[in-house]
């Protein structure tokens, strides 16, 4: 028995479209998906289009690109181009932006005058909970790959597929238990931050042009998160060898 | 246990959102960077498995070549929480028959128990270890590196070399080819009826012993009576000789005419001992060169003066072991005679061990060593080796060095046989090589009959067409 019969692939399977979901139904509810959709309507009326093709315009464009980017999915992850995913991933976040940064503090972007651009459809909470779930997905996704890149070297190396099986349910129990306590306590966060906030509201009156400041410690964060992950790289690799 | 790269990973997918969100001022993206930041935490709150225990069976265990060997390892975990894998080395040239002999252990919240069995076949004679279990540990979610980590139980397989069963043929209209030594000259035992010479009388001799008419003729020189001296009845002798020679290797590693030879030295062992004997047993090395087995008193002079020997033991010092432990000291395999069960052991020890060129002797040299235990027992010497032409020379001339010990007094026969164990056969895998493995036992028929002399048994025994009772009964003759 293949590591295919495994609970894994097909798990990756429905992590990796339910991620679809959410990043579509996000992009779907942006600004730019309505200009587009507005800029195509206008097009379509320009060529005295009938019933049916506006049809097609609002309701089968959105299927289409939703069954689109579900068959790269479950391609990528039938011919076993699971490390791919990753890439899948980062542009599937991409359809989350424009939604996202209608909820910046800072709002580059009207400094072009693209007001329209950043229309927000839904409110703060619901796409919220949308990109929570997103980056949960996301965490397990990328443990249930590395799940099976375990498995499939044990395989290799003769253990029974049985027993693995058993390993891998235990496992996906204990990954999913661990992702349902992270929304939880995610959730307890967002709860309990509006608290702290409005006490440190006036220090943060006090800082002058405070968003460079943040900008400031997000470049040095960055540059911190950079260092040590090629430092942990480095010793992986001294490891290695 | 240090953090795995799974988790680098994940962190930085989480730092990289926290990141965006503090340069655009966006909270969703700061919460949303937490997810990542949050599961790893949590995922480090459970520890990979500990409290391991691994127990095995018995501490010992003897088994014949080709014996199937059932293991069983109990393994044990107590606390954490992961992937146990369990490996357990096995030596070479064993074969895994059934079972496996590597598992993971699945340790969620309770402790857990299972057993590992495999059986594994013993294709070649040895000692060997047992028991070195190699384990890893994995972490449930991976977000802690494997943590390695061994066991070792302790445990020995003695693997011993199964000889044959050789009997002789009972038929009296028969004749099998397998001598045994017609003589037996010994000092002690109980005197026979052969008469062996007179000598001179000795207190403790019986009068019935006294020989009167010689008396009569030599009292007045000798002063003393003259006695008549028997045979003594005692146990035979019989030696075999074992070639450790690379040239015994022809074949595979498990399969080739040294590992065939060792089980023909302990097969005539053990016939021989059975019916009395005594047997002495030597391994020597035809790839060692011929050197001054006679000692001439110019060779000893030279050696005593250039080297300080002064005696024959500072020359050839023993010890089995003096060259594995880096002692440049000559090694030797010799048991000298000895009878019943105690020896067969003894032999067997020692071939469970044997290894290609593992003495530092050649045959003349083990004959030098030997020689002061053949002397008046006129041994049956068996010689196992495989006969070439490059060997065929040398091993004529020390085989008419042993005839003074081997040749019988009353019947022109020499108590040697000859088993040229040929290994081509076992070489040869196409059938080309297969044919041309016909042409060199050909080869080696009539190069045996150049090397032996008159009078010796020659045995020449392919391993690969016939087991060595079979081609001992081939050799069976009607009368």
């Amino acid at each position: 028995m293949k590591i295919s019969s495994s609970l894994l692939k097909p798990l990756l399977g429905v992590l990796s479209i339910a991620s679809v979901v959410f990043a579509v139904n996000s992009f779907f509810h942006s600004g730019p998906y309505f200009a587009v959709k507005r800029l195509a309507a206008s097009t379509l009326t320009m060529f005295s289009a009938t019933y049916v093709d506006f049809w097609v315009l609002h309701n089968l464009f959105d299927l289409v690109l939703f069954l689109a980017l579900s068959l790269i999915c479950v391609y990528k992850i039938m011919v076993g181009l699971e490390t791919s995913l990753m890439e899948f991933y980062r542009i599937l976040f991409v359809f989350f932006l424009p939604e996202l940064l209608g909820f910046s503090e800072v709002n580059y972007f009207n400094l072009l005058n693209w007001a329209d651009i950043l229309r927000v459809e839904r409110d703060f909470g619901a796409v919220l909970i949308d990109l929570l779930i997103f980056m949960l997905l996301f965490t397990i996704t990328l443990t249930v790959q590395d799940m099976e890149r375990v498995h499939s070297g044990y395989l290799a190396n003769g253990i029974e597929p049985e027993v693995l099986r058993v390993a891998e349910r235990r496992q996906i129990g204990v990954i999913l238990f661990l992702g349902a306590s992270t929304l939880l306590i995610l959730l307890g966060i967002v709860l309990v931050t509006p608290l702290p906030s409005s006490l440190f509201a006036s220090i943060q009156g006090l800082v002058p042009y405070r968003y460079a400041v943040y900008a400031g410690v997000a470049v040095l964060l960055l540059l911190a998160g950079l260092l040590i992950y090629f430092r942990e790289r480095a010793i992986a690799i001294i490891r290695e060898n | 246990m240090r953090i795995s790269e799974l988790s680098s990973i994940i962190a930085f997918y989480g730092f990289a959102p926290i990141i965006i969100g503090l340069f655009f001022g966006n909270m969703i993206l700061i919460y949303a960077g937490l997810v990542p930041i949050v599961f790893v935490i949590l995922s480090l709150v459970f520890e990979p498995v500990q409290g391991i225990e691994v127990t095995g069976g018995e501490k010992i265990q003897k088994v014949f070549v080709e014996d199937s060997v059932k293991i069983t390892r109990t393994i044990r975990a107590s606390k954490g929480l992961g992937l146990l894998l369990i490996y357990e080395k096995l030596p070479e040239h064993f074969e895994l028959v059934e079972g496996k002999n590597v598992t993971v252990l699945v340790k969620m919240f309770q402790p857990v128990e299972e057993r590992m069995e495999y059986t594994i076949k013993c294709t070649r004679r040895g000692l060997y270890p047992l028991g070195e279990i190699d384990y890893s540990v994995r972490h449930p979610v991976g977000t802690m590196n494997p943590e390695q980590g061994k066991v070792n139980l302790g445990e020995t397989l003695i693997v011993e070399p199964r000889c044959f069963k050789i009997r002789r043929v009972p038929e009296r209209q028969q004749r099998s080819i397998l001598p045994t030594p017609a003589e037996s000259l010994i000092r002690m035992g109980v005197p026979t009826t052969n008469f062996r010479e007179l000598r001179e009388y000795n207190y403790g001799d019986s009068f019935r012993s006294i020989n009167w008419k010689a008396t009569a003729r030599s009292i007045h020189v000798s002063g003393v009576p003259t006695v008549n001296e028997f045979e003594r009845e005692g146990h035979q002798v019989v030696w075999i000789f074992l070639n450790s020679g690379k040239r015994m290797e022809l074949g595979t590693s498990i399969e080739n005419g040294f590992e065939y030879a060792i089980q023909a030295a302990l097969s005539f062992a053990e016939f021989y001992l059975d019916r009395q004997c005594l047997v002495g047993f030597s391994i020597y090395n035809e790839d060692r060169g011929l050197q001054h087995f006679t000692y001439s008193r110019e060779y000893l002079r030279s050696l005593y003066q250039s080297q300080g020997v002064k005696t024959l033991p500072d020359l050839l010092p023993v010890g089995p072991r003096a060259s594995e432990s880096g002692d440049p000291k000559l090694v030797y395999f010799n048991l000298y005679p000895d009878g019943r069960r105690k020896q067969f052991l003894k032999i067997q020890r020692i071939l469970q061990s044997a290894r290609i060129g593992m003495s530092d002797f050649n045959l003349a040299q083990s004959l030098q060593l030997v020689k002061g235990h053949m002397k008046s027992t006129t041994p049956l010497l068996i010689l196992i080796t495989n006969v070439t032409e490059e060997s065929a020379v040398k091993l004529k001339d020390d085989l008419i060095n042993a005839e003074r010990f081997i040749t019988r007094i009353r019947v022109p026969r020499k108590n040697l046989l000859l088993v040229n164990v040929s290994g081509y056969g076992l070489a040869a895998e196409s059938v080309e090589e297969q044919d041309a493995a016909k042409v060199m036992a050909i080869k080696e028929r009539s190069l045996l009959r150049k090397v032996a002399p008159s009078g010796a048994i020659i045995l020449n025994w392919d391993p690969s067409s016939k087991s060595l009772v079979d081609q001992l009964i081939s050799r069976v003759k009607s009368r």
